[in-house]
């Protein structure tokens, strides 16, 4: 008996889900959405509710409340209205940007009176942060968001800069083409341009730019572009959001004209420069012969480089009376010339001092002593043919031991081919050999007589 | 029998991304050609349809919300106008590539968020009676599961093969994560939770570049993912922020109208994503109910029932407004205070998968809605 109870149990167990579907179909539609309120409804009773089709809502059985068991007439009502513009409406609607642009803005400034300049102005421009969260007037920041140039060009304002908040404001097509700019006649900078309100660090997503319309704002300060005097600078207020807007100082401002007029004069002596630089080259290089030039700080100096001879003296110098105060080391010295390149000893019997400057230094001899005196015919006529040399007379000759005054230099070059040119060899002669002695009568004087 | 070529390697040599795929589909089971790519855009909170497209033809919607309804709408035709702040979709309206459902809703009326939303993604008889969404059903019956791209995996992309999801969020030094240390802590764990270090893992050696992620510019990345040959043909982009009980606003700049702009740029970011792909595609909004026809005291609308659908896609060829208008008087309202939904949207749905993954629409019916008699509304949309 127990083991028929135990296989009827287990009968009707085995059959419960073939009962249950029958069981169901006796079911209400209400009684089923009652169970689908539970969490975890049986799953043969959420099959039941697809068969069937019906809606649970809140526990209550519905169909699609706008379907009727037929499909035809459950669509025959729905109505289709055409769309209908007008080809004014179509027209417009058809060139509406698929992204949000700045260029979008250009048919508002119909709004503005815009300014017309005349020439090209050119300012520095640099955007800043102004934060409202603690001031209701604004802290500005003390960064730039955005820096460069602003130009305006008629009323039309282009940036080139760069905006330093990271993440797409890198891209520099964002500054270039996503601004759209005007200046108004009363001086307002208004249009639409692209914002990059927030930094973004190096690995954080990047962000779109916001894309901002620059209005006359209350507080903005416009530019004065009538007056050059006073327009150099401009604070263009811009609002961004609730919590932090923005401020454009404009500086710096000028005018093509004012920027032409000066880049052409700075061309000019760039060019001048640079034809008396290749002018001075090709002159030093003819000073080489007597010269070596040497650059020293923002000067070249010529010091002589004539220098075979060598001055040995015979008797003490005796000092002579200055007439004149920059006659230094004033002596009479007697010596002789030794030159090698001359191959030939020359003597030496002069009064000789030595002028001195920031741009010289110089060995005077007086040509009337006898052993000199061929000298003395060519002194007058190598003065007017060359010009003066410091320490100049018509009874004295000079001779530059270093200069920085390329001038002075030339016009030494000048006496040597003068002499160099006489038919008078003894004359020409001697002049190389003092001119090659130069340097070391120079420092005789400096040793051996008191300045 | 299919012969599917992509391989995973060169999926991801031509997208250029990868973390939205992790199940592509085995060779010789997946449908190699989907007619088209599918895109919903979920509106959270319930959208006010009679605030977006404005049935200003009919006399008692000045009665019943003068103050809701924007300024400047565009005049679609002598009933129907469009908010301004979407000016892309009437773009796209002019030219033919976009229609509006009114009236309709998903057939649920207890204006829960909670209960809607499920409802509206899963796609099912009652709320949470499903754990796949329709879309994901939708896909599995196409034989193209794991081929969709989100930027969470919401129910409505739920499918019973896994699908993956896609967010860009290359978190700072993310690449430099401790792969080794990853593996020893999936080895200790079983199953899931081992699958999901071994997901970690991978994310953290994918390269995403500079992708911003705003709605916009992730539904650009979408279209663009969608329109490379054996990429992802269906995608979700969630907008929040529908649920307006207060100062609703009437205009662009208002409340109401700036999350409309959303919307509006969203599709547009589709479209310039999905390039030359635009022609198969579909792209439509989904929100779990509408708004009261009646203002109430806070400037704004409650939770309601009938609500609009706007769909845009290359795939559409003529523009229009579908409805069956229920009128907006009182006794005509849903329990005297909603718009009332004459088309069932699961309808409009199925169409659009109907049209893009080429099923048919009795077995879209049974099988992805458990409806076998749910209306057939493909020839209003793309005739």
């Amino acid at each position: 008996m127990r083991r028929f109870k135990n296989l009827l149990i287990f009968l009707i167990l085995s059959s419960a889900n073939v009962v249950s579907a029958n069981y169901l179909d006796d079911w209400p539609d209400d009684a089923l959405c009652g169970w689908m309120q539970q969490s975890s409804p049986p799953k043969y009773m959420v099959e039941e509710v697809k068969k069937r089709g019906i809606l649970c809502t809140d526990g209550i059985a519905s169909i699609d409340p706008n379907a009727s068991s037929d499909e035809s007439s459950n669509t025959s009502e729905i109505e289709i209205y055409d769309i209908v513009f007008s080809e004014d409406v179509l027209e417009e609607l058809i060139q509406i940007a698929p992204q949000e642009s700045a260029a979008e803005f250009t048919k508002s400034f119909e709004q503005y009176q815009l300014a017309n300049l005349q020439n090209q102005l050119i300012c520095g421009f640099k955007i800043r942060r102004v934060v409202y969260e603690n001031n209701m007037e604004g802290e500005v920041e003390d960064w730039n968001m955005a820096q460069g140039s602003l130009i305006i060009n008629g009323s039309k304002v282009t940036l080139d800069g760069k905006w330093k908040t990271g993440g797409l404001s890198n891209d520099p097509k964002y500054m270039k083409e996503e601004v759209n700019l005007r200046l108004t006649r009363d001086g307002h900078i208004v249009g639409k341009m692209a914002y990059f309100h927030l930094n973004i660090n190096n690995g954080e997503i990047p962000r779109k730019p916001l894309f901002i319309e620059l209005k006359k704002h209350q507080k903005s300060k416009p530019l004065n572009y009538k007056s050059i005097d006073s327009y150099s600078a401009a604070e263009i207020w811009i609002d961004v959001e609730d919590w932090a807007g923005g401020i454009m100082t404009l500086f710096n401002c000028k005018d093509s004209k004012e920027i032409e007029k000066k880049k052409l004069a700075k061309e000019k002596a760039e060019k001048l420069y640079e034809e008396s630089l290749a002018k001075d080259k090709a002159e030093i290089r003819l000073l080489n012969k007597i010269y070596q030039p040497k650059v020293e700080g923002p000067n070249t100096v010529f010091n002589i480089n004539y220098l075979d001879g060598v001055f040995r003296a015979n008797s003490a110098p005796e000092n002579a009376k200055k007439i004149h105060d920059d006659e230094l080391h004033k002596a009479h010295i007697r010596g002789v010339i030794e030159s090698d390149q001359l191959n030939k000893n020359f003597t030496l019997n002069s009064l000789a001092s030595i002028r001195e400057s920031e741009d010289f230094t110089v060995l005077v001899l007086i040509t009337n002593e006898n052993e000199i005196a061929t000298l003395k015919d060519f002194a007058k006529p190598s003065i007017e043919h060359c010009g003066k040399l410091p320490g100049w007379w018509w009874d004295k000759l000079s001779f530059v031991i270093s200069t920085s005054d390329i001038k002075i230099a030339k016009k030494q070059k000048c006496y040597f081919n003068f002499f160099n040119n006489r038919t008078n060899s003894e004359a020409k002669k001697l002049y190389r050999a003092i001119l090659s002695a130069s340097s070391s009568i120079v420092s005789y004087l400096e040793s051996n007589v008191d300045r | 029998m299919h012969n599917y070529k992509l391989t995973r390697r060169d999926f991801l040599k031509a997208s250029g991304a990868s973390l939205f795929l992790s199940g592509i589909p085995l060779p010789g089971f997946t449908n190699e050609n989907p007619p088209g790519n599918i895109s919903v855009i979920i509106l959270e909170g319930g959208m006010d349809g009679l605030t977006a497209v404005p049935p200003f033809g009919d006399p008692n919607l000045e009665k019943m919300r003068s103050s809701l309804i924007p300024e400047n709408y565009l005049k679609l035709n002598s009933f129907f106008g469009l908010h301004p702040s979407l000016k892309k979709l009437s773009s796209f309206m002019a030219t033919n590539n976009a229609s509006i459902v009114h009236a309709t809703s998903f057939p649920y009326k207890k204006r829960s968020h909670f209960e809607g939303q499920n409802l509206v993604e899963g796609g099912g008889l009652s709320p949470f009676s499903e754990k796949t969404g329709w879309l994901g059903r939708s896909l599995e019956l196409a034989k193209i599961p794991g081929r969709a791209l989100s930027l969470d995996m919401p129910l409505i992309l739920r499918g019973y093969s896994e699908n993956d999801n896609f967010f860009p969020a290359n978190i700072q030094n993310s690449n430099k994560i401790n792969n080794n240390l990853i593996d020893t802590l999936s080895k200790v764990h079983s199953m899931d939770s081992a699958k999901v270090f071994q997901k970690v893992k991978q994310k953290s050696i994918e390269n995403l570049g500079n992708i911003p992620r705003d709605a916009e510019s992730l539904a650009e990345y979408a279209g663009n993912a969608m329109s490379i040959k054996g990429g992802p043909v269906a995608s979700v982009i969630r907008l929040d922020d529908f649920d307006t009980h207060a100062s609703q606003g009437d205009g662009e700049g208002k409340d109401h109208g700036e999350r409309l702009a959303k919307i509006d740029n969203v599709i547009a970011a589709y479209k310039r994503g999905l390039g030359t792909a635009w022609d198969k595609s579909i792209i439509l909004t989904l929100t779990e109910f509408g708004r009261t026809v009646a203002m109430n005291g806070t400037w704004g609308t409650d939770h309601g029932y009938g609500t609009v659908g706007l769909i845009a896609g290359g795939t559409i060829k003529k523009s229009r407004v579908i409805a069956k208008w229920p009128g907006l008087a009182k006794n005509e309202q849903y329990e005297q205070r909603d718009l009332m939904a004459t088309i069932d949207y699961r309808s409009v749905c199925a169409a659009c998968i109907e049209k893009s993954l080429g099923l048919d629409h009795d077995l879209i019916a049974s099988q992805v809605f458990f409806d076998s008699k749910l209306p057939r509304v493909f020839d209003f949309i793309f005739s």
